[in-house]
């Protein structure tokens, strides 16, 4: 356990996803976007967010739906990044509340499950679609579809 | 209503031709009886100085002059002086028959010049003219009888015409079949005057007349009711006769139309009947190479006891059934449920047995495709329960991989060790989605690039094919695309390449094609033709004509015998078709061609060649 907390907790410099720029802010003082991991299954959430953390996100896991709505009443996250199978509130539900509370942050959705695609099928309809990524997603592959799409 | 002639032999000779007009009838029992009557008559008439006229048959005219002469009647004479004038009755019947009916013209034209002759050729004018014919009972006994009646209306018209006495007569046995209709009493009618046979003629008194005619009218009654018991008897033969053969007819068709096997076996069980649907159904040719055998020795072996048990069961009297395997004459196998039924005498023994079997092949090789789908279904249903289990753990190394990789100051051999198993995991993650997702979404029709779909197949089977060092050269447009149903298409795709790579050789070579094409078979619909070509060893011509039939494998132990027959099914369900080429020897290989319609075929056609 020692070593996957070690790994976990190593972070990579913040330049590598944010180049600074001599003539702007010093990097301390760059906002990191705040990401938020909802992943029932631990060590996804925590390794997702341990990537993002060590690529220039500031990223929290959490593990369940309802404590992803009661983190999201408290602070306000730039992205939210959730399964959709949730043994509680499912990532659409919590996608939803995002959408509702905090129009600006940015939901992606992802999932093994087979049956995503009509769910979201369905959002879409309602005019709502997110994107989503197909489980299981490579790290270089998530870092790629959260950069900014400029 | 007539009045029975009674004792014509007790009126004087003359007197009865001397009335104006007269037309008796006489019937008779005996020949010679009423010949004799007749001498008596015509030697009376030439006697008196009149004239006779006979249209008589040969034999009568014959023994009349030997009667005429024995009364010592010089008829020679009387011949001379056309007072006795003999016409064979049926010589003149033919001059005046028209399609076996008496012409009215041709029958005065015939007749009326003999009456004159006759007339004028008697010795006084009040002499009797008196004539006998019996052309009327010739047509009769012809069978001719409304002729008949007609040629005595056609007398009665000449009688009308001129004065002169005619008699007819008939043997009453003519009228012996004549029960159903009123032709004699119209006989009767045509006449003056009606003489019953000459059992009833020499009456003395008439008490005995009364006596006779209750006797008659006794005897008739008696002979009405045995006629009608007679016919009530038949008519109910011939109902039952007709509802035995009816119903003889209707099990003959029931067995002859029903797509059963139906055969009659002997109490020993030897074949007495095969039903024609049977021969058919067992592919008999030549029925009496069969007929008379053992039924039991046509089914293998280990199906006997339940044969013989089945017949056993049937000879006790009750019902033997089974189900069993019996191949025909042919050699096609067949699996058949039997039911064996006895059938009793009137005496309640077990006379035969009836073997009713309904050819149970298709229905059985049916059930096993079900259980088929069902196990392919529930494969499906586990795949995906596999790849929704696999895909996190898949997520989770593959996460923890990066970032042990991507930590610093890692050692650079274990950096490459990490990579080499991020580029693995990748593999894994990626076989695991094309294979496990394979049954995901085959429910709707999209648009699929062909490309694509062709490269995730191969991708499957990448390992499998490096492993036998088989090289694929693919040849797709890279823009081509297709509306169908793509989990359908890719396992078509896969079914034929897994093929194509079994049959190959290490080192072997696939080529797979897809382009669009025109299927002129179908009218000239538009869609994609994919053609899958492996250098393996080829069919054999007895494979090539069963690959299609389910169940039938050349790889025992790990083929499933359906995937052809499935993609041949898929196909053709959407209107596609699917066949093959493929030859032994030097050069050997296999090509398999399918057509896939695309729904919208401008769009395949306005999609740019390339890019």
């Amino acid at each position: 356990m020692a070593f996957l907390s070690r790994l976990l907790a190593a972070r990579a410099p913040a330049r590598e996803a944010f180049p600074s720029f001599s003539d702007g802010p010093p990097v301390s003082a760059v906002r990191r976007p705040h990401v938020l991991v909802v992943d029932d299954e631990t060590l996804i959430a925590d390794s997702v967010a341990a990537i993002l953390n060590r690529n220039g996100y500031d990223a929290v896991a959490r593990y369940s739906g309802l404590a992803a709505i009661e983190y999201l009443e408290k602070k306000r996250p730039d992205i939210v990044v959730t399964d959709v199978m949730l043994p509680d509130l499912d990532g659409v539900h919590v996608a939803l509340t995002v959408r509702k509370v905090l129009p600006q942050t940015r939901v992606v959705l992802f999932s093994g499950h087979v049956s995503t695609t009509q769910l979201l099928e369905l959002n879409s309809a309602a005019a709502n679609s997110f994107e989503l990524l197909s489980k299981p997603v490579h790290p270089a592959q998530l870092l790629k579809a959260l950069q900014p799409a400029d | 209503m007539h009045k029975l002639y009674m004792g014509n032999r007790q009126k004087a000779p003359g007197q009865q031709f001397i009335t104006p007009s007269s037309h008796s009838v006489q019937f008779y029992e005996d020949p010679e009886v009423f010949l004799e009557q007749l001498a008596g008559f015509a030697g009376a008439a030439v006697g008196a100085g009149g004239c006779y006229l006979v249209l008589a048959t040969a034999e009568h005219r014959c023994s009349l002059q030997q009667r005429l002469a024995r009364r010592a009647i010089d008829l020679r004479m009387a011949a001379a002086g056309n007072r006795f004038i003999a016409l064979d009755a049926r010589e003149v019947l033919t001059t005046f028959m028209v399609e076996g009916w008496p012409n009215r013209e041709r029958f005065f034209a015939s007749l009326e010049p003999q009456l004159l002759r006759a007339r004028s050729a008697r010795l006084r004018p009040d002499a009797p003219l008196s004539a006998f014919g019996e052309m009327v009972a010739l047509l009769w006994e012809d069978g001719h009888r409304e002729a008949a009646v007609h040629l005595e209306q056609l007398w009665n018209e000449l009688l009308g015409r001129h004065s002169f006495s005619l008699l007819c007569a008939y043997p009453i046995a003519c009228f012996a079949h004549d029960s159903r209709d009123d032709l004699f009493a119209r006989v009767c009618r045509e006449h003056t005057e009606v003489m019953p046979t000459e059992g009833y003629t020499a009456l003395q008194s008439d008490a005995e007349r009364l006596r006779l005619v209750s006797t008659l009218q006794q005897e008739a009654a008696v002979v009405r009711a045995v006629v009608e018991e007679r016919e009530r008897a038949i008519a109910q033969r011939r109902h039952a006769e007709e509802k035995l053969w009816r119903s003889e007819e209707f099990v003959r068709r029931i067995i002859e139309s029903g797509v059963d096997c139906v055969m009659i076996l002997d109490p020993q069980g030897r074949l007495e009947y095969i039903s024609p649907s049977g021969q058919q159904a067992l592919e008999i040719s030549n029925l009496s190479n069969f007929l008379g055998r053992s039924w039991v020795e046509f089914w293998k072996d280990e199906d006997r006891p339940r044969v013989e048990a089945a017949l056993a069961a049937a000879r006790a009297g009750g019902i033997g059934s089974f189900q069993g395997d019996c191949s025909t004459p042919q050699g096609t196998r067949k699996f058949w449920d039997e039911r064996i039924t006895p059938v009793r005498g009137n005496d309640g023994q077990v006379e035969q047995l009836i073997a009713v079997a309904r050819d149970l092949t298709e229905l059985r090789q049916a059930q096993q495709i079900a259980v088929q789908a069902e196990k392919l279904a529930a494969a499906g249903r586990m795949a995906a329960t596999i790849a929704h289990e696999i895909n996190n753990p898949l997520e989770a190394v593959t996460n923890f991989i990066y970032l042990a990789r991507t930590t610093p100051d890692m050692p650079e051999e274990a950096a490459r060790h990490l990579e080499v198993a991020d580029r693995e995991l990748t593999r894994v993650a990626q076989i695991a989605q094309k294979t496990l997702g394979f049954y995901r979404d085959t429910s709707k029709d999209k648009w699929l690039h062909v490309r694509e779909l062709v490269e995730d197949v191969l991708l499957i089977y990448e390992r499998k094919m490096r492993n036998k060092q088989i090289t694929a050269e693919v040849s797709v447009d890279p823009e081509l695309r297709i509306y169908f149903k793509q989990g359908e298409l890719r396992q078509v795709l896969s079914n034929l390449l897994v093929n194509a790579i079994d049959a190959c050789a290490s080192g072997g070579r696939i080529w797979l094609r897809a382009h669009a094409s025109t299927d002129w078979s179908e009218g000239g619909e538009d869609g994609v033709r994919f053609t899958i070509a492996d250098n393996g060893a080829g069919m054999s011509p007895e494979v090539q004509k069963r690959i299609f039939v389910p169940f039938f494998t050349t790889k025992a132990n790990v083929g499933t015998g359906i995937g052809l027959w499935v993609s041949k099914s898929l196909l053709e369900q959407h209107g596609g078709s699917l066949r093959f080429r493929s030859r032994q020897g030097s050069p050997s290989g296999t090509v398999m061609s399918f057509f896939v319609p695309g729904n919208a075929n401008l769009q395949v056609h306005e999609l740019p060649r390339s890019a």
